[in-house]
């Protein structure tokens, strides 16, 4: 491709994203994605994955972004990208052009394809049933309410492991997520096929429970560059009850066991929600200080929960957060990513309160679980 | 062969000096002669390039009698009307200190380095240089 031609894609357009050309993205259910953001663009277990990345929802994705368009598709990254206070906050777009500046493909060709990025949640296995999670990306939730379990058949995995293994020549990025990674015999499977090069990195959401002799851990502790995102939401017994299924010093365990892995940078994930609001800021400098974290992302409740969000808070504790969150911004406000972060959480506080259903919700789990939210969070109650 | 258009405005400072002088060589290639720059001056060439190439672009500024004062600065950079001036924050100059000058600072204990990183503003004769590989546009993609 055309160098300049290139330089004016990435530099010059305002929302041009290479993910449509470079990136593969496998959900729960063999879905395939433009990206974690994007919509359903076809499905594996339907269709072959070559198929797929040329058919007419995807060929038309990117002939929108090569004329500059902000399209429904896209519009929640760079949402996310432009409502921000904390400036250059690195959205999805920015971070895949990030890892396919050297990819080979003809942007300006919309049938083309080359693959240098997976999104892998190609499974819900997981052994935990964390309160602002759900069936279809938790088996265990799932069997707990007799819902079928999202899983991406054998067959069709290997077919897309096959696809993989015969692609990865340019492969910059793997990331495992789920379900939890470490559980999900699929990725056993393919990492063992990848080539252990130093400039393919590979990422993993984890909820940091594994035994440390699992093969798909000793699998992925192989690859020179290996970026673990520790999904932590409240520390000692608050995170046993929120992370049901885990356990606080058995994820410090594993944490210290990856801090020794010379191949491992590690950060850190708290979803923002009701139970989380008031450690928050405890919780990040705990990462960032103690753990020597490189990162904290910090999510919106979303999985179809939005009871659980910050915005139900009682007035009294909403207006408490919201203050210990403009301290914390100002001690990160030079962290682009931590501020970013905060900066959407002081927004999702200003909105108005839709009741206190998640109050219904931490009592159902706990008549089911026979766990007590309530002597816990008393001020929440 | 890349075929690349460069516009430079340079900025004059002078208190009861002449006009200070550029040159501008690439790899070593005369592709602007020295000449006097006054204000707000523009100075546009073109230069083509080989595929694959390492690249210096050097302004050779001079004329500065080392007594009075006299700015020499890059208001504006452009390459095929793309604004480049962020990235000049990464380019060095390679300052000519005055020998005199030079050795009484040493001797005061102060230490002017052999280069200055991000130096727009030139009050020494010295060299300024912007180093880039081929493809121009690959290399200006991966370090913008």
């Amino acid at each position: 491709m055309d160098p300049k031609t290139k330089y004016q894609l990435f530099r010059q357009r305002k929302h041009f994203c290479t993910a449509p050309w470079n990136l593969l993205y496998i959900g729960v259910d063999g879905s395939v994605r433009s990206c974690s953001y994007g919509k359903v663009l076809g499905n594996a277990t339907k269709q072959d994955i070559t198929d797929i990345q040329c058919n007419k929802v995807f060929t038309q994705l990117k002939k929108d972004i090569l004329d500059d368009k902000i399209t429904d598709n896209c519009k929640e990254c760079i949402y996310a990208e432009n409502n921000t206070s904390a400036g250059n906050f690195d959205s999805l777009r920015n971070h895949y052009n990030k890892t396919n500046i050297d990819s080979s493909v003809d942007y300006t060709d919309i049938g083309k394809f080359k693959l240098a990025s997976l999104d892998l949640h190609w499974s819900s296995v997981c052994d935990f049933k964390c309160v602002t999670c759900w069936a279809v990306q938790s088996s265990s939730i799932a069997r707990e309410e007799n819902k079928p379990v999202n899983h991406t058949p054998t067959d069709v995995a290997e077919r897309i492991i096959e696809y993989v293994v015969e692609n990865q020549s340019e492969l910059k990025e793997i990331y495992m997520s789920g379900g939890e990674p470490t559980l999900i015999k699929h990725n056993l499977k393919l990492l063992k096929q990848i080539d252990k090069r130093p400039d393919l990195l590979i990422r993993v959401n984890s909820n940091m429970n594994w035994n440390q002799n699992n093969a798909i851990l000793q699998e992925i502790l192989k690859f020179p560059k290996v970026l673990f995102t520790c999904s932590i939401d409240g520390m000692e017994s608050k995170f046993n009850y929120i992370r049901q299924g885990g356990n606080w010093d058995k994820t410090l365990e594993n944490i210290k066991f990856l801090q020794q892995q010379p191949n491992v940078d590690l950060r850190a994930n708290t979803v923002f929600f009701v139970l989380t609001a008031q450690e928050l800021p405890s919780i990040i400098d705990y990462f960032m200080e103690d753990i020597g974290s490189i990162d904290h992302t910090v999510n919106q409740c979303a999985m179809g929960q939005d009871h659980l969000r910050c915005r139900n808070l009682p007035a009294d504790i909403k207006s408490k957060v919201k203050q210990n969150l403009n301290t914390l911004f100002k001690k990160y406000e030079n962290n682009l990513s931590i501020a970013g972060n905060l900066q959407n959480c002081l927004l999702e506080l200003d909105n108005d309160s839709n009741g206190d259903d998640y109050k219904a919700h931490f009592d159902r789990i706990d008549s089911l679980r026979g766990t007590n939210w309530r002597e816990l969070y008393p001020e929440l109650t | 062969m890349e075929k690349l258009s460069f516009k430079i405005t340079f900025g004059t400072e002078i208190d009861k000096a002449q006009d200070p002088c550029a040159e501008i060589l690439l790899n070593s290639i005369i592709v602007v002669p020295r000449q006097p720059i006054k204000d707000n001056q523009t100075i546009e060439f073109t230069c083509e390039l080989f595929e694959d190439m390492d690249y210096e672009l050097a302004i050779y500024r001079s004329n500065h009698d080392e007594k009075n004062k006299q700015i020499l600065s890059i208001k504006n950079f452009q390459v095929d009307g793309i604004d480049l001036n962020k990235l000049l924050d990464e380019m060095y100059f390679y300052p000519k200190y005055p020998v005199l000058w030079h050795k009484q600072q040493a001797e005061a204990g102060i230490d002017w380095p052999a280069e200055q990183k991000g130096w727009r503003s030139w009050g020494f004769n010295g060299k300024w240089v912007m180093n880039f590989t081929t493809p121009f546009y690959t290399w200006l993609l991966k370090n913008t």
